[in-house]
């Protein structure tokens, strides 16, 4: 039964960074999410999600803010050993187009999204380029990133076995302890598209 | 109207009972509220696929009518193939500011499965999202799994879905149901 009650809290063939989270985070919220810039180039970041069913991944998605600005990469990633999640596939290197709307880009090869954990990752080259997030209250504003599950990746640190660049995504990543987007989550995902 | 705005759009635990917004909740920030809007483009069908957890026998699909009524509308069911399982026909839209049933009698199953809407003119008004734009870009409606088909009244026999485009869309809350008891 909680099986069905998950399954039918989401949408078929959506996961979104707020999968799964609404009913406990909206209520957390200062105001209506807003436009906030990533504020360091070349980083990626990383939320835990379940996924409900397996399906096939059509588009890569984010919400864009009120500033556009050089290149994202949308992907998804399974977990493969403590912080390391290794990527399922990902739109590749996609210029960011469009202000404060959904920007959808499909994936060069579809690809099977399986049931289960599953980590969805976003990563941009420019520090100005900017997301709609979550807009949390001041005082969830300070642990949100870990009762959400959301990581990052910074461009030269972690042990050699890691990808040493943050974009585009790499195929294997070490997280880091999340230390942007303090507002509150960004707002991204990956779905199998109706058409 | 029937519930608490929030529960209708999850929809948690219920069965026999599919909305054209259930699911959307996580990606609804705060703010949600709901109001009458005219249809924005004539005879243009609405799809919105969603999950059935077990299959069902449907009696009834619904509507919540606006403040103002026009015309007739069409609502249907359709499989994970895009093939229509059962629609009411084109119906006049009756009754302002109610949900307006139309009696419905068909199997859906469980699994994926797409609800449709057409009306066939831009006067008549159904209740939708009201939520801002900064809460529900544009958009965001298509990557949530929605979509639209150009002449589609009364609604096709398969489903050729499009984008719903680059416009902030009304979208009606429509569904089907099993009335119990």
């Amino acid at each position: 039964m909680v099986y069905e009650d998950r399954v039918f809290l989401q949408r078929p063939g959506v996961l979104s960074s707020l999968s799964g989270i609404g009913d406990k985070i909206h209520l957390n919220e200062a105001s209506a999410p807003v436009s906030t810039a990533v504020g360091e180039g070349n980083r990626s970041f990383y939320v835990k999600v379940h996924n409900p069913q397996a399906f096939t991944a059509t588009h890569g998605w984010l919400s864009n803010g009120t500033t556009v600005a050089g290149n994202i990469d949308i992907g998804v990633y399974r977990v493969s050993g403590q912080n390391r999640v290794e990527r399922l596939g990902s739109t590749g290197s996609t210029t960011q187009v469009t202000v404060s709307t959904v920007q959808l880009v499909a994936f060069g090869t579809p690809f099977v999204v399986p049931a289960g954990e599953v980590v969805l990752a976003i990563s941009f080259d420019t520090d100005t380029a900017t997301i709609m997030a979550l807009n949390q209250n001041a005082a969830f504003a300070s642990f949100w990133r870990e009762l959400v599950g959301m990581g990052q990746r910074q461009p030269d640190a972690g042990p050699p076995e890691a990808a040493t660049v943050s974009f585009p995504l790499p195929a294997t990543v070490d997280l880091d302890p999340m230390t942007l987007f303090t507002v509150g989550p960004p707002i991204f995902g990956v779905s199998n598209l109706l058409y | 109207m029937v519930s608490a705005y929030a529960h209708r759009f999850g929809a948690a635990g219920r069965v026999d009972w599919l909305e054209s917004h259930q699911g959307v909740s996580d990606l609804l920030a705060n703010a949600q509220q709901y109001t009458s809007a005219v249809y924005q483009t004539a005879n243009n069908a609405k799809y919105s696929r969603v999950f059935n957890p077990r299959a069902f026998r449907m009696t009834h699909a619904y509507v919540q009518n606006g403040t103002v009524v026009s015309g007739n509308f069409d609502i249907g069911v359709y499989d994970a193939r895009g093939v229509k399982i059962a629609s009411t026909g084109s119906t006049a839209q009756a009754g302002t500011s109610t949900i307006q049933w139309v009696a419905l009698d068909a199997l859906i199953p469980a699994g994926w499965v797409t609800l449709a809407f057409v009306l066939d003119n831009t006067t008549g008004t159904t209740m939708v999202p009201s939520t801002p734009v900064t809460h529900f870009p544009t958009r965001m409606y298509d990557a949530l799994g929605f979509a639209s088909e150009g002449t589609a009244h009364p609604l096709p026999a398969t489903l050729t879905p499009v984008t719903l485009g680059a416009t902030t869309v009304n979208l009606p809350i429509w569904g089907v149901v099993k009335r119990w008891p």
